[in-house]
Formats: C-alpha cells, sequence, structure tokens
C-alpha cells in the first residue's frame, strides 16, 4: 500500500515529497530516500544551529530519517502532509537529547549563541562596507544571546517556513505560546536594529 | 451622513496592537481582523512604520542566518545515508496483519502502479479474501514458549522505544473462592516513558479515588506510595512470585507475558487454549506447597498483546483478575521533557511521571548548599518571566546555605508560570521556594492578623502643586491649531501617565540591575562560572536596555515642554567600571523619578528637592542614558567577547 500525496511545502522547497506505506519494505525504502533528499538540507541546518556542532548535526539528521524509515514499516503511514513537520519534531528531541546528555548546553544555558556565526566572510567590495556589514550582523548575534531556548527555536523553525500551529506541534506546546515567543523573539531583535 | 460614517474608520483613534501586527504580517489572523488591519494599515503612516519595522527586523534576521549557514555548507551526500538505510531495511522485518497484506495488494492494483481494469482487480482481490479468511480461520498449532517468547518480544520493543509514550488502562477485580460477585473492583492507570523508562501506576477505586501509587525505575527500583503514609523507597521490585505472598499488593503485578513466564517458573508446562479472538495460556501450581493455585494469561491473538491475567490464590482463598478492555495507547514522544513543564496543557503526560515533589526524599549526590551559579541560573530564569521587576520575586543566598525564593503575585495563573520557569532548579534541595498568589497572601494575612496589632500607615496629604500639569495644558494650548478645551484635559492627562510611566518603568529596571550588581559583587561573586557570568552579563545588557530606552521616551516627552530655554548640555565623565555605572544610573533614575512623580502629584507625600524645570534636573536626565547606554555595550560586548573565547574558531 502506499499514499502518494504532496506536502505542502514552505518557501524556497517546491518539490513534493510522497510517502509512505509499508509495503513492500523496497518502496518504504525508496520514499525516505526521496523525503532525505529532500528535506535533508533544512534539517541539517536547523539542527547545526541547534547544536552549534555540524558533525553532529549530520549525525542526527540520518538518524531521524531511519528512524522515519522504522516507523513508516511498523506503524503505517506518515500522512505526507505532516511528514515535514514529523522530521522536525524528531530531529529536534533527538538534538534536546543530545544536548543533555553531552552537559555543555548549547544556547540552553542561556549564555552561548550560535558558535558557526562567529565566522562570516567579508562579502561586501569595500573595507568600510564590510565593516559595517560585520557590525550590523554582529549586532543580530548580540541580540540573538539574549534570547530564550524557547524563543530562538521559535524564530528558527518560523524562518524555516512552519505556521505557529505547526511550530506548536514540533516543540509540543500550544499555538498561542508560540506566537508569544515568536513576538518576544521579533521585539528583542528590534531593540537593537531599530536603537 | 452615510460617509462621515464610513469615515470613521480612517479617523487615527484605533490602532492595532503591536501582537495583533506581528501576527497579521505572520499571516496568523482570523479573517475578520485580517481585513481591519489591512485597511488600517492603508491609512496610518504610524502604524505602517511600525509594520515595516518588524518586516525589516525579520529580513535581517534571515540575512544573518542565510549567511551564517552558508558557512555551513551542504550535507553528506544521499549516498551515505543510502548504504546505512540499506543496511537497516535489510535487517528490519515489519510486522503486519493480514487485513494490511490484503489492502496493500488491492491498492497496489486499483491505480497507483499497475493499470488492471476495474473488474479484473475486485475479482482478484475477492479471490485473496476468500484464501485470507480460510487461512486466517485455520486452526494453527502454536506453542506457549513460542507464544510468550513472541509478546515478549514486543513487548519489550515497545517499551524500549525512545519515542513512545504508553498508557495503559486496567480493570481490576478480587473475589472470594466460588463466588461469581467481585469483593472489590478497581481501575490500573499506567503510564510508561519509553525514554527515560519509567513506569507510573497508580490504583484507584471505583469512586477515583487515589489508593496507591508506584514510580518504578527502568533499574528496577521503585517509589511507593499510599496516601497518609510516608513514601517507600524499594531499591529492587519484588519479583512476582514475592508479590504472591501479599496479595494487598498484587495491582503491582505487570501484566505481561514476562510476569506470567516469571510466575510459571517453567513456561513449557503451560497449556494453550484457542477461545475465539484469545489464546489462554494456563498453569497450575509448581509445587504443593505453591500460594499460586492457578493462573491464566490471556493473549489477544489479533497483535499478540496480554490482555488479562487471572490469579487463583491458595493462601487467601481469593482470586484476583486483571483485564485491559481497550487497546495501550500510545503516543508519540514528540516533546522534550522540560518543554513540556512550561505549558499547561501538556503537562498532563509529564506529570503522570513524577511523583509528588514533597513525597520525594532528596535526590542522591545533590547538594543541599545553594552557589552563586544557582543564584544566578535561578534569577536568569526569572528574568525570562519577567519576575525580577519591580521586586515581585526576590532570590537570596540566605545564612543557612540555601537559596529562598520568595514573592507574592498576582494571581494563581502567575504563580504557575513562574514555578515553571523555575523547573530546571526546583528539584534542588538548595533551593526554597515560596510563592504565593494575593489571595494565598491574604488568607495567610487574615489568620495572622489577629495576633499583629498593626498601625495603619499614613497618607499625607497630596501633593497639590500641579503646575507641571498646567505646563503641559500651556504647552499644548499654544499649539497651532489649539485642540478644544475637552480634548486638551485628556491629552494632558495622557501625557502626564505617560512620563510618569516612563520615569517608573526606568527606576523598576534600574532597581533589578542594582540586584543584579549586588548579587554578582558579593562574597562570592568573584567564583561565577563562565556560563553564570554570560547569564549576569546578559541580564545586565537586557535591563540597561530597557532604562536608556525609558530615559530617552522621557526626554523626548519633556524636552519641548519643561528644556527649553536652557544652555546646552555639558559632558559628564565616562565611568570607571560597571558597578560604579550601575550605582551612579540607580542614584540618577530614582532622582528623576522622585522629582516626577513630585511635579505631577502622582504619589501622595513625595516632595523632591529638585525641579523638573531645572538644568540639574535635564542633566540627570541625560546622564542616565548616557550611563545605560554605556552599561549595555559592555556588558554586551563582554559577553560576545566571552562567547568568542569559550569557542575559538577552527
Amino acid at each position: 500500500m502506499q499514499f502518494m500525496t504532496e506536502v505542502a511545502h514552505q518557501a524556497g522547497t517546491s518539490r513534493s515529497v510522497t510517502l509512505l506505506m509499508s509495503r513492500p519494505s523496497m518502496d518504504v525504502e525508496q520514499e525516505v530516500i526521496r523525503a532525505y533528499e529532500s528535506l535533508r538540507s533544512p534539517m541539517y541546518l536547523y539542527l547545526a544551529a541547534l547544536l552549534g556542532d555540524a558533525s553532529e548535526a549530520e549525525d542526527i539528521c540520518q538518524e531521524v530519517f531511519l528512524r522515519l524509515f522504522t516507523h513508516c514499516s511498523d506503524r503505517g503511514l506518515v500522512a505526507a502532509d505532516r511528514v515535514r513537520s514529523w522530521v522536525f519534531r524528531v530531529g529536534h528531541n533527538l538534538a534536546i537529547d543530545r544536548i543533555r546528555t553531552r552537559k555543555s548546553a548549547g544556547f540552553f544555558d542561556g549564555g552561548d549563541p550560535l558558535p558557526v556565526l562567529l565566522q562570516l566572510p567579508d562579502l561586501s567590495p569595500t573595507p568600510d562596507q564590510a565593516m559595517l556589514e560585520r557590525e550590523r550582523l554582529e549586532a543580530i548575534q548580540r541580540r540573538l544571546t539574549y534570547l530564550s531556548c524557547q524563543e530562538q527555536h521559535c524564530l528558527y523553525l518560523r524562518a524555516e517556513g512552519f505556521r505557529y500551529r505547526e511550530i506548536a506541534e514540533i516543540l509540543g506546546i500550544t499555538s498561542s505560546s508560540v506566537a508569544e515567543f515568536v513576538r518576544r523573539a521579533i521585539r528583542k531583535l528590534m531593540r537593537d536594529s531599530h536603537a | 451622513m452615510r460617509n462621515l460614517l464610513k469615515t470613521a474608520d480612517r479617523q487615527p483613534e484605533w490602532h492595532p496592537r503591536e501582537d495583533d501586527l506581528l501576527l497579521y504580517l505572520d499571516g496568523e489572523l482570523p479573517p475578520h481582523l485580517l481585513g481591519r488591519i489591512g485597511k488600517h494599515l492603508k491609512v496610518c503612516w504610524a502604524c505602517r512604520v511600525k509594520a515595516e519595522k518588524v518586516e525589516s527586523t525579520i529580513a535581517a534576521f534571515m540575512d544573518y542566518r542565510s549567511r551564517a549557514f552558508a558557512q555551513l555548507g551542504e550535507p553528506a551526500p544521499v549516498d551515505t545515508f543510502r548504504l546505512r538505510l540499506h543496511t537497516l531495511a535489510r535487517q528490519h522485518r515489519p510486522r503486519h496483519s493480514l487485513w494490511q497484506i490484503a489492502m496493500g495488494f488491492w491498492w497496489r492494483m486499483c491505480g497507483f502502479r499497475v493499470r488492471i481494469p476495474a473488474l479484473f482487480a475486485t475479482g482478484t482481490v475477492t479471490a485473496a479474501l476468500i484464501l485470507l479468511a480460510w487461512w486466517n480461520l485455520s486452526p494453527v498449532p502454536v506453542s506457549a514458549p513460542e507464544l510468550l517468547t513472541e509478546v515478549s518480544v514486543a513487548e519489550t520493543a515497545s517499551a524500549n522505544d525512545a519515542s513512545l509514550v504508553l498508557h495503559r488502562s486496567l480493570s481490576w477485580e478480587t473475589r472470594r473462592s466460588g463466588e461469581a460477585r467481585p469483593i472489590e473492583r478497581r481501575r490500573i492507570e499506567i503510564w510508561h516513558a519509553g525514554r527515560s523508562g519509567v513506569t507510573a501506576r497508580r490504583l484507584f477505586d471505583e469512586s477515583g479515588h487515589l489508593l496507591a501509587a508506584e514510580w518504578r525505575q527502568r533499574d528496577g527500583s521503585a517509589l511507593l506510595y499510599i496516601p497518609h503514609t510516608h513514601p517507600r523507597l524499594v531499591r529492587n521490585t519484588e519479583p512476582p512470585l514475592m508479590l504472591l505472598n501479599h496479595p494487598q499488593d498484587l495491582w503491582r503485578l505487570d501484566l505481561s507475558a514476562a510476569s506470567f513466564v516469571q510466575l510459571a517458573g517453567d513456561a513449557t508446562r503451560a497449556k494453550v487454549s484457542r477461545q475465539g479472538a484469545e489464546y489462554r495460556l494456563s498453569i497450575g501450581p509448581n509445587h504443593p506447597a505453591d500460594p499460586l493455585l492457578k493462573a491464566v494469561l490471556i493473549i489477544r491473538r489479533k497483535g499478540l498483546r496480554a490482555t488479562g491475567i487471572n490469579l487463583r490464590l491458595a493462601g487467601a482463598a481469593v482470586s484476583a483478575s486483571a483485564s485491559e478492555p481497550s487497546k495501550p495507547a500510545i503516543y508519540d514522544y514528540s516533546i522534550a521533557e522540560d518543554t513540556y513543564e512550561q505549558e499547561s496543557p501538556e503537562n498532563t503526560r509529564a506529570q503522570v511521571f513524577e511523583p509528588d515533589a514533597e513525597l520525594l526524599p532528596p535526590a542522591e549526590g545533590q547538594a543541599s548548599v545553594a552557589t552563586p551559579d544557582l543564584q544566578m541560573e535561578t534569577t536568569w530564569l526569572l528574568d525570562h518571566v519577567g519576575a525580577t521587576l519591580g521586586g515581585e520575586i526576590t532570590v537570596t543566598l540566605a545564612n543557612d546555605q540555601r537559596l529562598h525564593v520568595q514573592g507574592i503575585v498576582q494571581n494563581d495563573a502567575r504563580k504557575q508560570e513562574i514555578l515553571a520557569a523555575l523547573a530546571p532548579v526546583r528539584a534542588n534541595p538548595a533551593v526554597q521556594i515560596e510563592i504565593l498568589s494575593y489571595s494565598q497572601a491574604l488568607r495567610r494575612a487574615v489568620t495572622t492578623a489577629r495576633n499583629v496589632s498593626g498601625k495603619a500607615p499614613e497618607v499625607s496629604g497630596g501633593n497639590s502643586n500641579l503646575s507641571a500639569q498646567a505646563d503641559i495644558s500651556e504647552f499644548l494650548a499654544s499649539q497651532l491649531p489649539p485642540p478644544p478645551e475637552s480634548e486638551l484635559r485628556e491629552r494632558v492627562t495622557r501625557l502626564s501617565a505617560e512620563i510618569s510611566a516612563s520615569s517608573s518603568n526606568a527606576a523598576r529596571h534600574a532597581w533589578v540591575l542594582k540586584h543584579l550588581a549586588e548579587m554578582a559583587s558579593s562574597s562570592n561573586g568573584e567564583n561565577l562560572s563562565a556560563a553564570a557570568r554570560r547569564q549576569y552579563l546578559s541580564m545586565v545588557a537586557i535591563h540597561a536596555r530597557e532604562v536608556e530606552q525609558s530615559t530617552r521616551r522621557l526626554k523626548l516627552e519633556l524636552e519641548p515642554i519643561f528644556f527649553s530655554g536652557l544652555p546646552p548640555p555639558g559632558v559628564s565623565p565616562p565611568p570607571a567600571e560597571l558597578s560604579t555605572a550601575i550605582d551612579r544610573v540607580l542614584d540618577a533614575t530614582l532622582r528623576n523619578d522622585k522629582a516626577i512623580q513630585s511635579a505631577f502629584g502622582i504619589s501622595m507625600g513625595v516632595e523632591s528637592p529638585v525641579s523638573i524645570r531645572t538644568e540639574e534636573f535635564r542633566e540627570s536626565v541625560l546622564e542616565t542614558e548616557e550611563l545605560a547606554c554605556w552599561i549595555e555595550k559592555q556588558a554586551g560586548d563582554e559577553c560576545v567577547e566571552q562567547v568568542q573565547n569559550k569557542k575559538p574558531s577552527p
């Protein structure tokens, strides 16, 4: 049995992901590979932002899709329009587990921004412009450190194109909390950019 | 007239709230508000500017995010994943019912892959169904060990699946030998979290009252609780055989194939019979002195899961039976444990695994001595929910080496919000939390009031000097065109209230700054860890920013009315260090606030030596703004510096 439906997609991704059912397993395998091809990049980047470690993000990203395979083989389909949020939800939980395990709690202890973001290239043609650009980016980065972990999660998931109710499902909170976290996050970022 | 009514919508009295504006931009508003705000934005420049600010903030963040992500590059090629997946697929044998196989076949025939005429497809499916029905109904010889092994494997797999939470609801009955009517009926609710391995089991009577509860860890140790008694910690759960000697504890027996095997001792001697949709495995006593006369395990054929167990005991002359009327509920473990503690609707799943805090013995290995780091962490958590403002909650490192978190809050919802924010430190024995809602505090006060002879606070006569308002009134009246009398009064009141609010807000945040500085510079302040130091700095930066913004707003509101005609301001010397600057900010903010409250007669009995029309006051306001700006920059820079030092670039 196989259900083929187009995944409702977020901005920037127009490919469809076809999922999923159980028999024969080869079909599920193919569907999971297609889902992986389509979603691995946003998933990987989100996890990297969460963990601050590209190799760990890569590892968890693959783990998520292996779980998708096991889930579909054992328990049947994941409705196609929910695959994306399923994948992000499981990825998010695995990343949180990993952070708890390693104890050096990334930005969850409230102090640590995204480490990868400090290596920004100078793209502007003149040194003055480059400096201004860097200052602007650093200002946002500094402001991001003021955001609580929930606010950061909501912000990054919203940036991925998720609606509030999908973010709520991924983080396991209510839609109104998501709205509140996004509002607080934007407000904190605004303070800096419009000082 | 009709046109006039229509244009009423275009009047600038109504503006969407900031929250609604963001929801509007995010496309999350209900349709009826969507149109209204859309229309309003067309006519209101002020709101349009606000909306554009939000948009440009989002654009700036997205730009930052895309640049940072560009540094990460692409994930590994699909081939690596394909290999891992293929290996997993070869090892993995999915379990399917015959019905699923038949439906899959039909689905495939009818359309998606192979195009076959519908009549032929239906004929084939009918033939297949007849075949499957015969196969399904024919007797299948099965042995007890095979059956028990299969059920046991399925049970272990679902119990160890970290992504699942299982919920079972069992009915439990006890009968006297030879009597059909049960002497007691109970309900057992079992929750099992695959990730932590914790099983929470609660026994209720017919009215739904809790009779007993057990929280069992993965290692077998368990905490037993019976209401009105002290909880009992059991290092290793008694094996099922031990429970037979305590019939009152039999509710703790697992309804599982594994328990049955332990009761039976030797699974090969169990007899299997098939009754309808069930298998029944029964065993007799192992030896003449065995307290267990008979045990029957009922296994549902579909899905092979244990749905009931009947036990007949010799000593107590009773028989007990557990049965599960409905299939266990399975929940995806979609929520990180600490996140669902923060939201009330999702709390249920977290709470079912957690015994009440006061029932638990202190966690082993956890020191009951509070550290400055813990104090900073707690303050940081409170700051996130705005509980440090206005001294709503105080965090004190007391002489008893404990951290006292105390306060009285507006209502119970606020109390719950603060308690949820404190979740990461609540279990720490060094943290003593006492947060009351107003109503709780009031009840407590009423009970103690009779013993306390208090003196009613004296309220001195109000400051009748409202000349500041007169100045505002004069200023507004001098504007062209002058507003009508009724509107003038309202605008004066509104502006006065705004000035007062800006001033009070600055003072509240300045107090928080002072508390933070005191906390950091206390005797153990130097021992703050890097993480705690970062938390401290970011809190300082946030509150300094609030002071700066409130003071700037205050300055802009006062400038045209009270500061016109004053000579240009001088330059105040820059502060030497953060703590000095914070002291100066607090002094200046309080001085300003006192002058404002005195001038506007808002706080009764407040007299300030400084008039808000003087150069001295203007200097004080400017100094506050500069200092707050300096503090924010210093704290922010140091925070970023620490982060950079922690993560050296590759």
